[in-house]
């Protein structure tokens, strides 16, 4: 291990993950990334969803934010863990902008990706399996002054086998996806960014670093040769780890329901379904050039 | 791990009047501080500050995407509008369409010759200019109202009912 934060140097040690909100869309990333913080010596108790959501979306509420970030603020607190890791770049800015500035924090906080980055030799002996692919790393620059996964992300994955990730081209404004959604075009021209890079690359696979980012470009496989891979997905291939993207299925589907199945829908009831779920499930696809 | 504390200065020994109203009648606990005062204590160090010199315009990727800021708009200008939010003034339809089009693309930190965080200056207006702060609201957020619904139920569709009640409660 190179250099270890004085929080998380003990191995074994317990830290909370704070996953966020939104990447409960892909549990297979919550429950490989647990394992992933297993391997490096770390035993996550996983948190996150609405009971600890950090609020950055109620800027023009802030009452409601202000209530949120302390509600989670205190609960991450009471877990009793000294240090967290997260996995939202929206929700560590919110804590690092907001929340602590109107809060006492009583742990250290760090992304995921640098804690993984940190214990890389942890890592590496359990990345066996060559996953050899060829793609291009898909960036944003807004993240990059508090972590910066554009150059961590890679350096983990080039423990992989086989796997050959090009970190070219530019850096899509935003911190991810999500934070383009609200400019007309914005995040169509992010997807066609990334199209680009992989085809002037001659890669075969586009990868996202974040959920959002992942969530918005698994539908360019609709219509192009193109794969859509998380890093973590990739760091799960090389260590056997079994996983289904069920995300990506369920969006790239003809018919999504069918493609979510019924005992799954119940779960929800189907008008929740059809009202909240299935229309993003059926949103066009394939952003970027056709 | 550091927490980086470049502004979080109590708000009670910054001046303005934003910060002096937000707080009446609060009582927290020691180190809690309420949120408008955490906001309008950002509003008087930007204001106290930034140069409005406009490199951190000149800096943003996101300008080309409002077309009122479509050629011939200077940066100083708009920083200056952009303080008037801030101040909770108003501000141009220029500083109103920044502030609406920026997506934290932080590319206007390393732009910033007194090294503010202008990223979070331009949220900062943004937030007054939604009227987060009680003032009049000149930029309306994209609402969603299925959100939260949204997340919940996708949650309840990729966790297992252990995993939901263990990580989600």
């Amino acid at each position: 291990v190179d250099v270890v934060s004085e929080a998380f140097r003990l191995p074994g040690e317990a830290a909370t993950f704070w996953f966020g909100c939104n990447v409960a869309r892909h549990g297979e990333l919550i429950r490989l990334s647990i394992e992933l913080l297993r391997r490096v010596g770390i035993e996550p108790a996983p948190v996150g969803g609405l009971n600890y959501c950090c609020g950055s979306t109620k800027d023009a509420n802030l009452t409601a934010s202000e209530g949120m970030g302390r509600r989670t603020a205190t609960r991450l607190s009471l877990k009793g863990s000294r240090q967290v890791v997260t996995w939202c770049p929206s929700c560590y800015m919110q804590l690092e902008d907001v929340i602590s500035r109107g809060n006492v924090l009583e742990f250290d906080y760090q992304h995921i990706a640098e804690t993984l980055h940190e214990r890389r030799a942890l890592l590496q002996p359990h990345l066996v399996n060559p996953v050899r692919r060829k793609a291009v790393l898909h960036k944003h620059s807004g993240f990059e002054r508090r972590t910066p996964v554009n150059r961590l992300v890679p350096e983990i994955l080039s423990l992989v086998p086989g796997y050959e990730l090009v970190s070219t081209g530019a850096e899509s404004p935003g911190h991810m996806c999500s934070g383009l959604a609200h400019v007309p075009q914005a995040l169509a021209d992010a997807a066609s960014r990334s199209w680009s890079d992989a085809e002037a690359a001659g890669a075969d696979e586009i990868l996202t670093i974040f959920h959002t980012c992942h969530r918005d470009l698994v539908g360019l496989e609709r219509r192009h040769p193109i794969r859509v891979t998380n890093f973590v997905h990739v760091l799960a291939e090389s260590m056997g780890l079994p996983f289904e993207d069920d995300y990506k299925t369920w969006r790239n589907s003809v018919d999504p329901s069918a493609a979510v199945g019924e005992q799954r829908i119940r779960l929800v009831g189907r008008e929740e379904f059809e009202r909240s779920v299935l229309p993003e499930l059926k949103r066009p696809n394939g952003i970027g050039p056709a | 791990l550091a927490i980086h504390d470049m502004e979080n200065q109590p708000a009670q020994a910054q001046a303005g009047q934003s910060t002096a109203t937000a707080s009446m009648g609060s009582k927290l606990p020691e180190g809690q501080r309420p949120l408008r005062d955490v906001v309008g204590g950002l509003a008087n160090h930007f204001l106290s500050n930034c140069t409005q010199c406009g490199k951190c315009y000149d800096a943003c990727p996101m300008t080309r995407y409002a077309p009122v800021l479509a050629e011939g708009v200077d940066g100083p200008s708009v920083v200056q509008a952009l303080h008037a939010i801030l101040r909770g003034e108003g501000g141009s339809p220029e500083a109103l369409a920044w502030s609406s089009v920026c997506t934290r693309s932080g590319l206007c930190v390393p732009a910033c010759p007194e090294k503010l965080d202008a990223s979070l200056m331009v949220r900062t207006a943004r937030i007054h200019a939604y009227g987060g702060m009680g003032g009049k609201a000149e930029l309306t957020p994209k609402a969603d109202p299925q959100y939260f619904t949204r997340i919940r139920a996708f949650a309840q569709l990729q966790l297992t009912a252990q995993e939901y009640e263990e990580w989600m409660s």
